[in-house]
């Protein structure tokens, strides 16, 4: 069943074309990567899926609902951003990071509830990470801070999760707990979408991989038919 | 846990008690000084047993003359540390002070405009508020005729701004009468309590109290805003309102400070750090929490301001020069939280 979808996207900044007539569907627990070299416009469907871009042709479809008319805390509560662990400024909890996927039904609440902070800790427990919680999120490493990012993801309830490059930053071990992570929450049912530079380790651990090039869907199927060495090297512009 | 729990309601609950203790010492203090069980009987019970002299130069001493002042300092420090706060947090910076979009040179410049037009002491209070928000826009606009006003640009806009105005404040000094009208000015810009008065305390109060409670309670979404303009949004927060409504808000409760009290500048950076320093990052902590220590700060400053010397000092430079010494012997302590 499609939860999230594409259709005849069309983004262009500066009027110069980004993206061209992209169109795909995703189903409900499944696993997607998309890959492509530098500014072939990985991110910016990534922007566009989380509405942080405005299509120019086209629209982004969830639930078979347009994105454009959809409330900001309805879309919070549906889809999650985990973006790159990332310096942050004040010394949060890691507990209060987390407990922020919980904003969106308690906005103006200036106090974290019960139900908040239960929320968090289950979400820190299903992760493995409650040990976590009494540290600075500033002084983690990537992969943990990469751990507590997805962490209050889960927290937010949304089940379609969108991931910018997760493994960026992280060493061997750190990202092959990671892709084991998402493959183990797609296995329950969540929805990932995650844009990777390493095409190898797509292939063995995500269902499905769109390959962009210059704008354009190049391929779309199964991650380990798609990513094969010659379209590869197509990809990447790396024939020679 | 519990006591985690414990000292998360007493950072919160005990500066308020000192604030109110401190408030009432500082009753006492001044070149005529008065017992604590003179100021609970005046105040409790309107000077029951004392002579009518007595009570009468008494109410005059502690009601009239030093109550506003109190109020009044406390007023202006917590609006001042609360604009502080609330800039740090949209602008994600803990270095950021409330002048940082130019509301300090503007409101200057508007006092400076209604002292050398002669526009008496509440047409300088309007002036220098209106000179503040205009200064504010100016940047704002400065900023958005760039780009949609990112958080660089609207530094670059408030530092344009602040430029321009301070050159026009040093305009109207140099046209200003250098008898009458250039002492004012001066003595204006360092930032004092004495004029502060009641009908001053009834205009200012309700908006500061206000835009404190107001920004108390976008404790967490400035939180969100914290980790980032996109990840806020993808939280639900909607950020372009929030940050402008921050500034709005911000901007109002700092120029309203000066607007009665001239530039007092430092408390707005160094008290929220004070604050987390206390209670944790935690927005909806350290906006209430620098109120509290804002208004006991300044209201300390204020006392040594009128009982120091007999000549009385100006508040600003008190609150400066004490703002520095704190801010230094807490930075250590501070910085460790802050990222690389």
């Amino acid at each position: 069943m499609t939860v999230l979808a594409m259709d005849r996207i069309g983004f262009s900044r500066d009027g110069r074309p980004i993206l061209q007539d992209v169109s795909f569907a995703v189903g409900a627990g499944e696993m997607v990567a998309l890959l492509g070299a530098n500014g072939a416009g990985k991110t910016t469907i990534l922007r566009l899926l989380l509405r942080l871009l405005h299509p120019g042709r086209g629209k982004v479809l969830l639930d078979g609902r347009s994105l454009a008319g959809m409330g900001r805390r309805e879309l919070a509560s549906r889809v999650a951003y985990v973006p790159q662990g990332h310096a942050v400024t004040f010394p949060y909890k890691v507990r209060d990071v987390v407990a922020l996927g919980r904003l969106a039904e308690t906005m103006f609440s200036p106090i974290v509830s019960a139900g908040d902070r239960a929320a968090a800790d289950a979400a820190m427990g299903h992760l493995a990470i409650g040990h976590l919680a009494d540290r600075s999120y500033a002084a983690l490493s990537g992969g943990e801070r990469q751990g507590v990012l997805i962490a209050r993801a889960l927290a937010q309830g949304a089940r379609i999760l969108v991931l910018d490059e997760p493994e960026t930053g992280l060493d061997y071990g750190q990202q092959r707990r990671l892709f084991d992570l998402m493959r183990h929450l797609a296995g329950e049912g969540y929805t990932v979408i995650a844009t990777t530079h390493d095409p190898l380790r797509a292939a063995r651990t995500f269902t499905r991989a769109i390959l962009l090039r210059r704008g354009r869907i190049m391929e779309d199927g199964p991650a380990g038919q798609v990513l094969s060495e010659q379209t590869i090297a197509t990809l990447y512009d790396a024939d020679a | 846990m519990s006591l985690r729990l414990w000292y998360g309601r007493l950072v919160l609950v005990l500066p308020a008690i000192l604030l109110a203790g401190l408030a009432i010492m500082s009753l006492g203090i001044g070149r005529y000084p008065v017992g604590f069980g003179d100021i609970v009987s005046v105040l409790l019970h309107n000077g029951a047993g004392m002579t009518v002299e007595r009570r009468a130069l008494l109410q005059t001493i502690l009601v009239q003359t030093r109550l506003p002042r109190i109020v009044g300092a406390i007023i202006v420090g917590a609006a001042l540390s609360v604009s502080g706060a609330g800039y740090q947090a949209v602008f994600r910076n803990p270095l950021v002070s409330p002048g940082l979009l130019g509301v300090l040179a503007g409101a200057g410049f508007g006092a400076a405009l209604g002292i050398v037009g002669d526009a008496g002491a509440t047409g300088v209070h309007v002036l220098s508020f209106l000179g503040g928000g205009l200064a504010v826009a100016a940047g704002v606009g400065v900023a958005r005729l760039f780009d949609k006003a990112s958080i660089l640009m609207l530094v670059f806009g408030g530092l344009v701004s602040s430029a321009l105005f301070t050159a026009l404040l040093s305009l109207l000094k140099y046209v200003a009468d250098p008898e009458r009208q250039l002492p004012d000015i001066v003595f204006w810009l360092l930032g004092s309590l004495t004029q502060v008065d009641m009908p001053d305390l009834m205009a200012i109060s309700a908006p500061v109290l206000g835009g404190i409670v107001l920004l108390s309670l976008c404790g967490r979404m400035l939180d969100a805003l914290a980790m980032g303009d996109d990840e806020a949004r993808t939280m639900g927060v909607p950020v372009g309102v929030l940050r402008y409504g921050v500034i709005i808000v911000a901007t109002v409760l700092s120029a309203l400070t000066v607007s009665v009290a001239g530039m007092i500048g430092w408390i707005g950076l160094m008290v929220p750090h004070v604050a987390r320093l206390l209670a944790g990052p935690r927005n909806a902590r350290v906006l209430p929490l620098s109120a509290c220590l804002g208004g006991a700060f300044l209201l300390l400053c204020d006392d040594l301001a009128r009982s120091v010397s007999a000549e009385e000092i100006p508040v600003g430079l008190i609150a400066d020069v004490l703002g520095v010494a704190v801010f230094v012997s807490v930075l250590r302590l501070v910085r460790r939280g802050w990222a690389a």
